[in-house]
């Protein structure tokens, strides 16, 4: 009886696995599709030349970013509300992928600005907004560090996830509120039309979806291992 | 004064949570405030990234040392370089008016492309020159596939 209840429970963990290996792998193929697309395939732009490719790995890093900050929002308001640890675990997750995917984003655009604008960094509006939406998700992550465990630095920091989120929307309409050195929008509603060639449209609409499902695998990941930790912690715990 | 003083003592004595509490309060209240702080700070310049030709021009010369932003186009044919020194010269444009502009440097390589904006970074002075510190090229917010421009023309 036992036995079989083991072997239940070791073939649904088998079958589990081989589920987040499958998606592993989709994800795998894609970003390879994604580098074929981006290197060989698109083709190179008019006036700014090859360095123009960083921008299909620029916008869907930006976009993983807010996205990320979007969904610590969203686990933030849930958590304050319904106070389930998992909906803070989920914040969590999401926190620490944005922060690496606003890095990211940051320094694909000082090594873009570079050859373009001719310097590495400027104080435009985007920029500004961007570099303090990185602070802003640092100090989230040390406040996860240096906060009590538990309840009340969870709430501490749902409560910072969801105010730093004001400034996700900031950094997206900077370009159009104010002068700066980035272009208007070349995708989405806003955009004047012609302003991407079809094909490069293509190239950025796949490269957002390779970047997008990289972002559910980590944060699949990060989720189920942030939810153990909490676990563990829970019955140390109970234990002391 | 006194009592007050007394009371905290008394109330971080029977419960140190509250204590805890206040320090992360005032680490969060710091946090925000140096936060907005920044930001305030930056965007006093940032939202006037830069200021067009026009706009310069009838805000005159700019006070010693100040630093301004300006932008425009390239005036075609405007660039010359002193054959002996490093000195470049050139003129910018909005459309409506010009200014003349020294750089002693490198300049970007799409500076001289008919699509870039350029951005100055210097100040403005009372002979009616731009003495630019930095070059700044905006790119172009159209991105067009190299292999059009062969077959269209």
């Amino acid at each position: 009886m036992t036995t079989g209840i083991k072997r239940t429970i070791t073939q649904e963990k088998v079958v589990l696995s081989s589920y987040t290996n499958l998606f592993l792998l989709g994800v795998l193929v894609l970003m390879v599709f994604n580098l074929y697309l981006i290197f060989v395939w698109v083709p190179t732009d008019q006036n700014l030349g090859n360095v123009q490719r960083v921008f299909y790995f620029h916008v869907p890093i930006a976009w993983v970013g807010f996205l990320a900050f979007f969904i610590v929002f969203i686990a933030s308001v849930v958590y304050l509300i319904r106070g389930s640890e998992k909906w803070d675990a989920l914040a969590y997750s999401a926190a620490e992928i944005g922060v690496l995917f606003t890095s990211l984003m940051l320094l694909t655009g000082i090594l873009w600005a570079k050859p373009v604008w001719g310097v590495w960094w400027t104080w435009d509006a985007r920029l500004t907004t961007t570099l303090i939406l990185w602070f802003i998700y640092v100090a989230y992550l040390m406040l996860r560090a240096y906060a009590p465990r538990g309840s009340q630095g969870a709430r501490y920091s749902a409560i910072l996830g969801i105010i730093g989120f004001i400034d996700v929307p900031i950094v997206y309409f900077a370009v159009n509120w104010w002068r700066t050195l980035h272009p208007e929008y070349v995708v989405g509603p806003a955009a004047e039309s012609g302003s991407l060639e079809t094909s490069m449209l293509v190239a950025l609409l796949i490269s957002v979806v390779t970047f997008t499902a990289l972002f559910s695998y980590l944060l699949t990941q990060r989720y189920s291992l942030r939810w153990a930790e909490t676990l563990i912690e829970r019955l140390h715990y109970n234990r002391v | 004064m006194n009592t007050q003083i007394d009371n905290k003592n008394v109330s971080e004595q029977s419960s140190p949570i509250f204590n805890h509490r206040v320090k992360l309060l005032i680490a969060l209240v710091l946090l925000v405030g140096a936060f907005s702080y920044l930001g305030l700070v930056a965007f006093e310049s940032a939202t006037v990234y830069y200021v067009t030709v026009s706009e310069l021009n009838r805000q005159g010369a700019t006070d010693n040392g100040k630093m301004i932003r300006v932008n425009g186009k390239l005036v075609p044919d405007s660039y010359h370089r002193e054959p002996t020194g490093i000195q470049a010269r050139f003129a910018l444009t909005d459309g409506q008016e010009s200014v003349k502009a020294v750089y002693n440097g490198v300049l970007p390589d799409l500076f001289f492309n008919e699509h870039s904006e350029v951005i100055l970074e210097g100040s403005y002075n009372t002979n009616g020159f731009f003495e630019a510190q930095t070059v700044i090229v905006k790119c172009p917010s159209k991105y067009v596939a190299l292999n059009k421009k062969e077959s269209g023309s």
